[in-house]
């Protein structure tokens, strides 16, 4: 299960990369880039078509291997390798949950300043993780952020964004 | 001697030593963490790097360095889970000493050899930097093509995954550094519009993403997985004189094999440790009992992986062109702080590399010291809970990608890095390509525009010059290898599957 998921994997990044790759060489002939004729014809996309065209070689040729080997990797299905597979699955919510409270802190760093934004984070991400101890975690986002905050905010006078709330933070 | 003279005062102050036994002792650290490496480590101290001076944050990412990669040998010695890949092959024998009562043995085995290594790593780097900085004066833009390019096949091909999987990595790396203002028409390449992009997508947040990020990404998705065990006690005991006396020869054997590794782009310290450990297994009078608790696996193991910090260092410093991961993040900073690496850097600034050979010397002793004072408190680092951890790495990781440039745009380019690596470990594509690819892209792009102009477009003409057609020779056996191995175990009868090595994190 693991060896087909994985080269199921394998071709979904792989043909995603083909079809950005694809995508991003039409762009290339775009009239923008017809304006550009300096260093002797080789103008601002010559490099990276070449880097586009060898992304679309090594994409095809992983999409058409990892096809030809499916079958060779469903094959090898045995109840062992179920258990990481299971275990994944179990964790699909939590991983999903990781990333978008990373994003919502990402969006309030700015928005919301850091000491506010790191506080909340600091406070929910170690639910994801399965940590369930509240006191703990209520200690250690207040002082971790309180601590990082003045470090660099007074110490190595790094300035940090602030809250539209507060004027020190 | 005036430019040696000068590196040692600029290294003989407070904030100097300060910076490189706390680099070393938060090195040691994160290298006693499964999962968190040299990378992980070095981007948690970039924010701290951005307000100190020049030797000061060297001082801080050199002690960070030397410290994780000997840090993994603790946990590889006392729970059989090694911190980091390098420490991989001490485990071997490390934990079987430790499961018969010599665990304090062990790790002064691991702690002197690591010691070892890493001042003959040192020894390489001032003999050989210097050597390859003045024969690299002969380089033109050809030549630099040329070795950008080899660079980055020797990556891809040495990164776990599959070839394939390493060029295409490496490849995205590349095209990714290109987006932004051109340097040469000035004009905006795959901007759509957005002003934000035109400054490109920077190095560090990208790190902070494949690596950190996507780090805490796999242990999210890996919660349900077995704790690892937390309740032991260790000490620390040296070996005598008596104990050392017939592994001389070893120890040299294995410094000279990490070092000689650690200079080739990509192969890096877990390559050199089993490539070192397979050697002692070859030809160590003890070689029957490597593999069961046999010091010589330990001593071969962590001098070779400590004698690659120093030799890697050689290209990166000499050339401007980083080996593995760390030092293309280490290269970063160096250039954030001002220095610039490559040859003129020991015309122009001596002082500075003297004052990087002396850091480095007392980072090794640092840790010697951190190592054998503090091997039991550092094991209480896996007694916090993952969740809190990982919200510190993750929370200080992100200000470092902030901090760099204070644009709120990188700190999306991390998350976008962070989801992109996680990807891309659970699928088997190698992270080391793409980051390579991105640091050397700018130099490769540069090398052959300027090379296309001097040849009047004639790309043929690039073989002429013979350290450049050497470079191409060698970047077409590494490339053509696997196919050479294949066609090779075929005729034998043996021909391993078409992908037998695994992927994941580097």
């Amino acid at each position: 299960m693991l060896v087909a998921a994985r080269a199921n994997g394998t071709t979904a990044v792989a043909t995603l990369a083909l079809g950005t790759a694809l995508f991003l060489f039409w762009h290339t002939f775009e009239p923008a880039y017809d304006t550009a004729f300096a260093a002797a014809g080789r103008g601002p996309v010559f490099y990276p078509r070449i880097l586009l065209a060898i992304i679309i070689a090594l994409a095809a040729t992983i999409v058409l291997q990892s096809l030809f080997q499916a079958p060779r990797g469903q094959a090898s299905r045995q109840p062992a390798d179920m258990a990481p597979d299971n275990a994944g699955w179990r964790a699909l919510p939590a991983l999903l949950a990781a990333i978008a409270l990373t994003a919502g802190y990402v969006m309030a760093f700015s928005a919301a300043g850091y000491l506010l934004s790191t506080i909340v984070y600091a406070l929910l991400l170690p639910l994801v993780f399965g940590h369930r101890n509240p006191l703990a975690i209520g200690t250690f986002a207040l002082s971790y952020a309180l601590a990082t905050w003045y470090l660099f905010e007074k110490v190595f006078l790094i300035i940090l964004p602030k809250s539209p709330w507060f004027a020190a933070f | 001697m005036d430019a040696a003279l000068l590196g040692l005062d600029l290294v003989l102050n407070w904030q100097v030593l300060l910076a490189v036994t706390l680099g070393t002792a938060l090195g040691v650290a994160v290298g006693v963490l499964p999962g968190l490496g040299s990378v992980v480590g070095i981007t948690m101290v970039l924010p701290f790097t951005l307000t100190m001076g020049q030797i000061p944050a060297i001082a801080l990412l050199l002690g960070i360095y030397c410290g994780s990669v000997y840090g993994g040998s603790i946990t590889a010695i006392v729970i059989n889970t090694p911190g980091t890949p390098q420490a991989a092959a001490t485990a071997l024998d490390g934990y079987p000493m430790a499961a018969r009562g010599e665990a304090d043995l062990a790790l002064g085995w691991a702690t002197a050899a690591s010691l070892a290594g890493g001042l003959f790593s040192v020894m390489v780097l001032m003999l050989a930097a210097p050597q390859l900085a003045a024969f690299s004066l002969n380089f033109t833009s050809i030549e630099y093509f040329a070795l950008g390019v080899f660079a980055l096949i020797c990556i891809a091909q040495v990164s776990r995954g599959s070839l394939l999987k390493g060029l295409l990595s490496g490849a995205i790396g590349m095209f990714i550094a290109t987006i932004g203002v051109d340097q040469v028409t000035g004009d905006m390449r795959f901007t759509f519009g957005n002003f934000q992009l035109s400054a490109g997508i920077s190095l560090i947040p990208a790190i902070v993403g494949l690596f950190a990020l996507s780090e805490m990404f796999v242990r999210v998705s890996e919660r349900y997985a077995p704790a690892v065990r937390t309740d032991f006690r260790i000490g620390f005991k040296i070996p005598g004189w008596h104990a050392w006396r017939p592994r001389l020869l070893l120890l040299l054997k294995s410094c000279s094999i990490g070092s000689f590794i650690g200079a080739l782009p990509g192969t890096g310290a877990a390559t050199s440790a089993f490539i070192s450990y397979a050697e002692a297994k070859r030809s160590s009078p003890n070689r029957e009992r490597i593999g069961k608790g046999e010091p010589d696996g330990i001593v071969s193991a962590e001098s070779a992986n400590n004698a690659v910090t120093g030799s890697a260092l050689v290209p990166t410093l000499a050339l401007g062109i980083p080996g593995d991961p760390v030092t293309a993040v280490m290269l970063g900073t160096l250039v954030v702080q001002g220095i610039t690496p490559g040859p003129r850097l020991f015309t122009d600034q001596l002082d500075i590399v003297y004052a990087i050979f002396l850091i480095l010397i007392a980072a090794n002793l640092v840790m010697f010291a951190v190592g054998a004072l503090g091997a039991q408190a550092f094991t209480r680092i896996l007694r916090v809970p993952q969740g809190l951890l990982m919200t510190g790495v993750v929370v200080i990781a992100l200000l470092g990608a902030y901090g760099v440039r204070g644009n709120p745009l990188d700190l999306i380019i991390a998350l976008a890095a962070g989801v992109v690596g996680f990807v891309m470990r659970k699928t088997g594509f190698p992270i080391a390509p793409m980051v390579i690819g991105m640091v050397l892209s700018p130099m490769i792009e540069n090398a052959l525009r300027q090379s296309l102009l001097l040849t009047r477009g004639d790309f043929w003409a690039f073989f002429d010059r013979p350290i450049a057609l050497g470079l191409f020779v060698l970047t077409a056996f590494v490339l053509l290898w696997p196919l050479l191995s294949l066609a090779r175990a075929r005729l034998r009868g043996t021909a391993p599957p078409l992908q037998s090595r695994p992927g994941g994190e580097e």
